[in-house]
């Protein structure tokens, strides 16, 4: 066989399964985006779409686009307030899961202490349970405390995701950091304190951003706690996509443009913030075991 | 300062916040697992095991089991193939892999919810019933049938779940040497011989490879999303049906109670998944302690 004949065969096999492909991952995210402008593809695929009255083409239904479910999001179905909610919720929840872990995380990473063995263990069991092990205690006690519907009471509760994430992610970063340093820095009589604080930290800050925002876009795509443990309103993102705003429970679905519209709307950062931190990305999915 | 007492400074805030999250949940589960809260007296009473007893021999715990089980399976599994298909083709093309890495990884930033929601029956099987109905003339796809269902739920989670093990495939390939593939090459291997006894062996035996399955196994089979929102569509609304996992099981509990006392028959259950992820999680963490040593 010719070679040169040979090799574009190769090549137009390749971009077959390349196309292959990108359908499998593009095609659902694409009906998405085009449900959201009101753009049915069936009646195109059908090929009866298309009639032709007198000679003129004619549209029979499906490809009308128009951008009213996004005025409407926006407008009409308080759409901003929910971004607005899952954003202070998944931010606050992120941030004070920092404040307590990193410095647990950076004590995994440098000392052998007794009890580590558990701490460790109750971190991975943690990354494990079973969110109704959860839910039905919180509910409970949320209902005694009055924080049910609260930005507080929705920020402890996302530790359950956040903390074994946060704490593993950092350990990771921290073990990454030569050995000698910490020597060196004791030797020079800096205080445990201090090495954290001024060495440690500063070495991790490229670490510390990517498990921000990979804990971030976690709790802002979680479902099952919001879907219980919020009211009308602290209602997130997820939850408002398939209840609408201000109700709860059973398995009402929402108009299909809205669930699409948000779905988008939902999309657009969580797609933005992964991108931005692609390198971490298997890092935190294994628990900062490998990278 | 004494260094002996020093690490638990840094894990006090941590040990505190277990104990909030942790602790008081499964404590609590553990005490409403083993009372009653009786309509009349709202007053719990102790019941002992009886709660473990009546999740043996209720049926639909069963039915949500083997459908949990199977859902695990089927999600790891094809995700597990469709990642290595996608590496191994990411990894061979220099020039693309870039490119095609940004747009295969984008699933991973989408909500599980909205997962369930584009693969809903009125969403992609609509366009593909039509092609079947009017351009093929074939028979459409009965999707509101729940067996078929169940298996369209695997595929979206797999969806979801394959650029995570691509990039994780995509890691330990390009950590083994080269020298290993000039190596195989000077032997005369072809490319799938390559594969098949240099390569895939390799990928096998890399210890993050077992941590991301179990890691997967464990969240699959906490699986409740996609279920959810297939659940509203094919109204599969009643226990026992053949989309149910563990947790939509316990979902449909708690928002229409069918049994008596639903809270303490949840958290029954809960505790009984809780358990079984921890063994997973105990050989995960071996295996983990194993990666640390490594570095």
């Amino acid at each position: 066989m010719d070679e040169g004949y040979r090799k574009t065969l190769m090549k137009s096999k390749r971009y077959i399964v390349y196309v292959l492909v990108l359908l499998w991952v593009l095609w659902p995210i694409a009906i998405m985006v085009l449900e959201s402008f009101r753009i049915d593809l069936s009646p195109l695929l059908s090929g009866r779409g298309v009639q032709w009255i007198a000679g003129v083409p004619f549209y029979s239904g499906g490809f009308r686009p128009s951008t009213i479910n996004y005025f409407e999001a926006f407008s009409f179905v308080a759409f901003p307030r929910l971004m607005v909610n899952s954003t202070i919720i998944a931010l606050t929840s992120v941030v004070s899961c920092l404040l307590i872990g990193t410095p647990t995380a950076y004590a995994l990473a440098r000392f052998k202490f007794r009890g580590k063995n558990l701490l460790q263990f109750s971190l991975m069991a943690l990354r494990t349970i079973s969110p109704f092990a959860v839910i039905v205690p919180f509910y409970w006690i949320y209902g005694q405390l009055n924080l049910w519907n609260t930005y507080y009471g929705m920020m402890i509760v996302y530790w359950v995701i956040n903390l074994p994430v946060v704490v593993w992610m950092m350990r990771g970063f921290f073990n990454d950091i030569p050995k000698n340093i910490w020597e060196t820095a004791t030797l020079y009589g800096a205080s445990e304190f201090r090495i954290f604080r001024k060495i440690a930290l500063p070495l991790v800050v490229p670490g510390l951003i990517a498990t921000v925002i990979f804990a971030f876009v976690l709790t802002w795509n979680e479902f099952l706690f919001a879907s219980i443990l919020t009211g009308p309103e602290t209602g997130t993102v997820t939850k408002g996509i398939w209840f609408g705003m201000g109700e709860a429970g059973g398995f009402k679905v929402v108009e299909w443009d809205d669930i699409n519209t948000g779905g988008v709307l939902a999309f657009i950062p969580a797609m933005a913030l992964v991108l931005v931190i692609r390198r971490y990305l298997v890092h935190g999915f294994t628990m900062g075991s490998y990278r | 300062m004494n260094t002996k007492y020093l690490p638990y400074l840094f894990i006090i805030p941590t040990v505190v916040a277990l104990l909030i999250v942790e602790a008081y949940p499964v404590v609590y589960s553990l005490y409403l697992s083993v009372t009653e809260f009786s309509t009349l007296t709202t007053e719990p009473v102790f019941i002992g095991f009886d709660n473990y007893v009546r999740m043996i021999y209720d049926e639909n715990f069963w039915i949500s089991l083997r459908v949990t089980l199977l859902y695990v399976f089927g999600s790891v599994s094809l995700a597990f193939v469709l990642g290595l298909s996608f590496a191994v083709l990411l990894f061979r093309d220099i020039e693309y892999r870039k490119r095609l890495q940004t747009v295969l990884i984008l699933p991973i930033a989408i909500s599980p919810l909205i997962a369930g929601v584009f693969f809903s029956p009125a969403a992609i099987w609509d366009d593909i019933n039509v092609v079947l109905k009017f351009v093929l003339g074939l028979p459409m796809i009965d999707v509101y049938n729940a067996n078929f269902a169940f298996s369209l739920v695997v595929v979206a989670d797999a969806w979801l779940w394959t650029p995570l093990f691509m990039l994780v495939f995509l890691s330990v390939l390009q950590s083994i040497p080269k020298e290993t593939y000039e190596a195989a090459e000077i032997h005369g291997a072809s490319n799938f011989q390559t594969f098949r006894r240099v390569t895939f062996p390799l990928i096998i035996r890399s210890p993050v490879i077992f941590i991301i399955i179990a890691l997967r196994s464990i969240d699959a089979f906490r699986s409740f999303e996609i279920p959810f929102t297939w659940a509203g569509w094919i109204g599969a609304e009643s226990l026992g049906s053949p989309i149910d996992t563990l947790s939509l099981f316990m979902y449909k509990l708690l928002i229409f109670p069918a049994y008596e006392s639903p809270f303490s028959y949840i958290a029954t259950i809960a505790l009984t998944m809780l358990m079984i992820s921890l063994v997973i999680t105990t050989i995960l963490l071996k295996f983990s302690d194993m990666l640390w040593e490594e570095k």
